[in-house]
């Protein structure tokens, strides 16, 4: 049987199951970067992740009422949903056919090109962006989120010992690629 | 390059944060997809499943209970009486020889 799980944002959820706006907006406030950090570690792009960090909030507003407490924490969940919602776009983007080589270009105004949004990547993101998904996200909750492997590995969807090592085999990767950008 | 040194180098990437109207774009997105509780759903799906599931055992016990004709003879009348005597005969008939 699992353990009950403490929320520390379980202090909004009454209200939250009630639509209450201004709480949903304190939630936002806690952990809105929390959310579009990870998706922008995994797309590589900042308003691609803001569209999933919105598609991951407003899924939870949905889901408010029918909330159960102490299945998950919310901001888990929220990690959960962003990181499935940005595999589905990473998904569309890749060729799907050998030699289909062409990356979907965004036409909404102010969308970047590519090759612009590249030039705003750093060393560590550049180096990231060239590894598998799952790698990168498993760096991210560790490293950019702090998360215990124990929470990582349920926002994963995987056990914690596929973590670990996933983690570990992330680890050396991210440091031969940094060692070859920097 | 050790565990520390990947937390440095986290430390000091550089993430872009979301743009200072996302809470209010987010917040005007959930004013037009208001939370609906568990049990504000009307019922329909599963009154339509459980008529057609109804509707679905009456044909097939119509069928199932419908008695059929069990000999040649009762076979030609019941097709007489539908109106396809000429069909049946012909189905039924002998080969006609091919020239």
């Amino acid at each position: 049987m699992l353990a009950k799980v403490t929320d520390p944002d379980s202090d909004l959820l009454p209200a939250l199951r009630r639509g209450d706006q201004r709480t949903f907006k304190t939630l936002m406030q806690r952990r809105l970067e929390t959310v579009h950090r990870l998706a922008y570690r995994l797309l590589g792009d900042e308003f691609e992740a803001e569209d999933v960090a919105q598609e991951a909030f407003l899924k939870l507003w949905k889901a408010a009422p029918d909330w159960q407490e102490g299945k998950a924490k919310l901001s888990t969940w929220l990690c959960r949903v962003a990181t499935n919602a940005c595999y589905d776009r990473l998904r569309k983007k890749r060729p799907s056919l050998p030699g289909e080589m062409l990356e979907p270009t965004d036409e909404r105004p102010g969308a970047l090109s590519l090759i612009e949004t590249r030039q705003r990547w750093d060393a560590l993101q550049t180096a990231m962006m060239s590894m598998p998904d799952k790698q990168r996200t498993a760096l991210s909750l560790c490293y950019d989120q702090a998360l215990p492997q124990r929470e990582a590995a349920l926002i994963m969807e995987m056990s914690e010992k596929a973590y670990e090592s996933l983690l570990v085999r992330a680890r050396k990767a991210l440091k031969e690629k940094v060692s070859d950008h920097v | 390059m050790s565990k520390d040194d990947l937390h440095t180098l986290f430390e000091r990437s550089d993430v872009p944060a979301p743009r200072a109207d996302l809470t209010d774009r987010i917040l005007a997105a959930a004013e037009n997809s208001a939370p609906k509780a568990a049990n504000d759903n009307p019922p329909w799906g599963r009154i339509t499943a459980a008529i057609t599931s109804v509707a679905a055992c009456a044909m097939v016990a119509v069928f199932a209970l419908t008695p059929v004709p069990v000999d040649d003879a009762a076979w030609e009348s019941h097709a007489d009486a539908a109106g396809f005597a000429d069909l049946y005969a012909w189905v039924e008939g002998e080969p006609e020889a091919l020239e």
